[in-house]
């Protein structure tokens, strides 16, 4: 009878941990440049995402390869010049979101979320903080933000005869819709 | 004068054929016909992700930016927004199931709608790489 007991709790705390863990593999990222002389957009679908509730850790990770640019040349001077990607094939963040006392994930509405972590893009990795919004939608949380990367801080070198045409500071958008786990 | 014109008349073309080219061959060049395209290599779905997760960056540069036909046993079809995504899995992680995760080109997509319309066949697509979770394949095709 004892061990039924004991069995039957572990059962339940594994899988209370298992339920306080939000998961994609299919979150969206944007990019956005914009000079004078060009307009530059690309977008990833593949990318990979973790929040898990009980501490606030929030992580994504997103292959450079799967962004996906209307100019073919453009996305290969992306991957080969600039990003190199067949080195460095990943860029990710790893962080926690600040504020999570004040979301209260078993009430529907939009949330404003803090967010601070690391940022590693090319190999290099920078302190971050962001605001953002999680959108709770049943199991489902939608999570947002708008946030800016100099390309320059992450030792990425743009060749004189373009920099015209990239924007010194690049727009970046998250748009992650995270499933509970089961 | 009329050598002169004639030699003119040359190098203003020959000067528009070039820039022809590269403006409609290199920079408009457009993406690969993916679906057409042959596969570099062919292999098991369980060895290229064995591959990948026990060599990472020697996988990625064998692999990274490659077209793949891979063949093995499907275990679910996802249907996502505008995304269908074949399914292999080898792994369970923290996070869920892992293996290699092939997301169908649009037209390929349409028609199929569950794992019975993929099951048995082999499925071709580029290698965007190992996210640490999955092997991506993506502009996937089914090959019966």
């Amino acid at each position: 009878m004892k061990r039924i007991f004991t069995l039957s709790a572990i059962i339940l705390i594994c899988h209370t941990i298992q339920a306080q863990k939000y998961v994609t593999k299919n979150g969206h990222i944007k990019f956005f440049s914009e000079t004078p002389v060009e307009s530059i957009e690309a977008h990833n679908n593949q990318v990979n995402s973790a929040l898990d509730i009980s501490n606030g850790n929030f992580i994504f990770k997103v292959l450079i390869k799967s962004f996906e640019f209307k100019k073919a040349l453009m996305q290969e001077h992306f991957n080969e010049n600039y990003m190199e990607s067949d080195k460095i094939p990943n860029a990710m963040f790893s962080g926690k979101i600040e504020n999570m006392s004040s979301i209260n994930f078993n009430a529907d509405g939009v949330y404003d979320v803090q967010v601070k972590g690391k940022l590693t893009i090319h190999g290099v990795t920078k302190e971050i903080e962001n605001s953002g919004s999680f959108e709770i939608k049943g199991e489902k949380i939608i999570a947002k933000s708008i946030f800016h990367v100099k390309p320059s801080d992450y030792d990425i070198k743009i060749a004189k005869a373009v920099e015209d045409q990239i924007a010194k500071s690049i727009e970046v958008t998250v748009d992650i819709t995270l499933d509970k786990m089961q | 004068m009329k050598r002169i014109s004639t030699l003119a008349v040359f190098i203003v073309l020959l000067f528009s054929l070039v820039v022809g080219y590269f403006y409609f061959f290199v920079f408009n060049k457009e993406h690969p016909d993916f679906e057409n395209l042959k596969p570099e290599y062919v292999l098991e779905a369980a060895e290229l992700y064995k591959q990948f997760t026990s060599d990472p960056k020697k996988a990625q540069l064998m692999y990274g930016g490659k077209m793949i036909q891979v063949k093995g046993n499907i275990n679910t079809i996802e249907k996502l927004d505008s995304l269908t995504i074949a399914v292999y899995v080898f792994n369970e992680g923290m996070f869920g199931n892992e293996g290699v995760r092939c997301t169908f080109l649009n037209e390929e997509a349409a028609m199929i709608q569950d794992i019975n319309d993929v099951q048995n066949a082999s499925i071709k697509g580029f290698c965007s790489g190992f996210n640490d979770t999955d092997v991506i394949l993506e502009k996937c095709s089914v090959i019966k």
